[in-house]
């Protein structure tokens, strides 16, 4: 394995001076499923990794009135199993089940997943459908950047130097809203999204009055389908107006052949999750 | 330096195995503060002031096999042997969850282990069956 320093800062002050002083070859260290393999198989090539886990306060899940704040170290097991996620946004502990395996949940990090900026991220698209934010701290203060804005391409996250994602905050959505995420895979477990759409519905009185619908795995960074969305919105949610979002939602993406799949079959599981997952989230509405 | 590779090298524990070293395979699975973990995935450095257990240290100090092992020996959950120590930590870790899973749970819970014999029907129902062995 390739040579490294590694440093273990007590305090987010200490962590992000250390990171702008260290320069590019420097990494933010979290959970390390990512950057172990990835090191080993020289596909990165750290000089040093900041382990940001003896820093106290940025692990948990917490509830203040409608606002959810989940510290960057919480790890997808620690969703799954929080009462707070559990009876306030269950679908994050239902998203959370479909990355990786338990051993990797145990390690993984929410802000890892979010800040290797991978297309495939599966915590992305659900985390944009609900409208989170970033809170990212460096040593010329604190600013919060919504997730929508934070992606720049794959592997590319809206960081500068110095820069540590502390915290993903989230409102509470109000009880006509109903959420889905559907994941095309081929295994159960260990496997990454051919395609994967989130879609988060605001259905009341037959008529849908706000939709949100991102696509990951589909393009260099998750994508908003501006013009399913669109389609969804002011409608009854009937098939018809299903199947008119998930043929636009072909056209908004803009995806690659690679092993998991053609570019033309995830255009049309993309299609088909879409339709999936909005069937799904009706049901979820007002519940 | 990874965990598994001082388990390994520096330690000599062997019972816990690398296979593919990607945290893919789940052969290295041990468990940290009682959650199980890949342990390729894990830094030495960073396992510090943890407590970690692996197979060898499954079993009672006078010998006697958890009930997780008797109940592996007792199905013949076993061909090859190289997944069997991650496959039983993984088991442990989610017993103590659901100490009497269905069989849908006891295959959820060796989803993140690989066994290359693909001797699985006999795993899952060692895992379904240890509680019979407490």
């Amino acid at each position: 394995m390739r040579h490294f320093e590694f440093h273990q800062p007590r305090t987010l002050k200490e962590a992000s001076n250390l990171l702008g002083r260290l320069g590019p070859g420097a990494m933010v260290y979290a959970g390390g499923t990512d950057i172990i393999p990835r090191t080993r198989l020289k596909r990165l090539h750290p000089d040093h990794l900041v382990n940001i886990k003896r820093i106290p306060g940025l692990s948990g899940v917490q509830r203040k009135g409608n606002t959810l704040t989940i510290g960057a170290l919480t790890t997808f097991n620690d969703i799954i199993f929080s009462d707070v996620v559990n009876s306030n946004l269950p679908i994050l502990a239902e998203v959370a089940r479909t990355i990786a395996s338990h051993q990797v949940r145990n390690l993984a990090t929410i802000g890892g997943n979010l800040c290797n900026a991978a297309p495939s991220a599966d915590s992305a698209p659900i985390l944009i459908a609900l409208g989170a934010a970033l809170s990212v701290c460096s040593p010329r203060g604190k600013r919060r950047v919504l997730l929508e804005d934070f992606f720049k391409g794959p592997g590319r996250p809206n960081l500068k130097r110095g820069e540590i994602v502390t915290h993903v905050l989230l409102k509470k959505p109000r009880p006509t809203v109903g959420c889905a995420y559907m994941k095309h895979k081929i295994r159960q477990s260990l496997e990454i999204a051919i395609t994967g759409v989130a879609v988060a519905l605001d259905f009341a009185g037959g008529e849908c009055r706000d939709a949100r619908v991102i696509v990951g795995a589909c393009a260099p960074t998750p994508v908003r389908a501006r013009q399913a969305e669109s389609l969804l919105k002011g409608s009854a949610l009937g098939a018809q107006d299903l199947a008119a979002a998930a043929d636009a939602v072909r056209k908004e993406i803009s995806p690659i052949d690679d092993v998991r799949g053609s570019a033309e079959y995830r255009r049309e599981m993309t299609a088909l999750c879409l339709k999936r997952a909005a069937e799904i989230a009706v049901r979820r509405c007002g519940k | 330096m990874k965990l598994l590779d001082v388990l390994r090298e520096e330690l000599n524990l062997t019972g816990t195995k690398q296979g593919c070293g990607t945290g893919d395979c789940g052969a290295c699975t041990v468990l940290m503060n009682g959650k199980a973990v890949n342990s390729c995935l894990v830094l030495a450095l960073d396992a510090a002031g943890s407590e970690v257990t692996t197979i060898e240290g499954l079993s009672s100090k006078n010998g006697e096999l958890d009930p997780v092992q008797k109940a592996f020996v007792k199905h013949g959950a076993i061909q090859c042997g190289f997944c069997t120590p991650g496959m039983i930590l993984a088991a442990k870790d989610f017993l103590g969850r659901i100490p009497r899973p269905t069989e849908a749970e006891a295959r959820d819970a060796i989803s993140g282990n690989l066994c290359r014999c693909t001797g699985y029907a006999k795993i899952v129902e060692a895992v379904v069956e240890a509680h019979k062995y407490e």
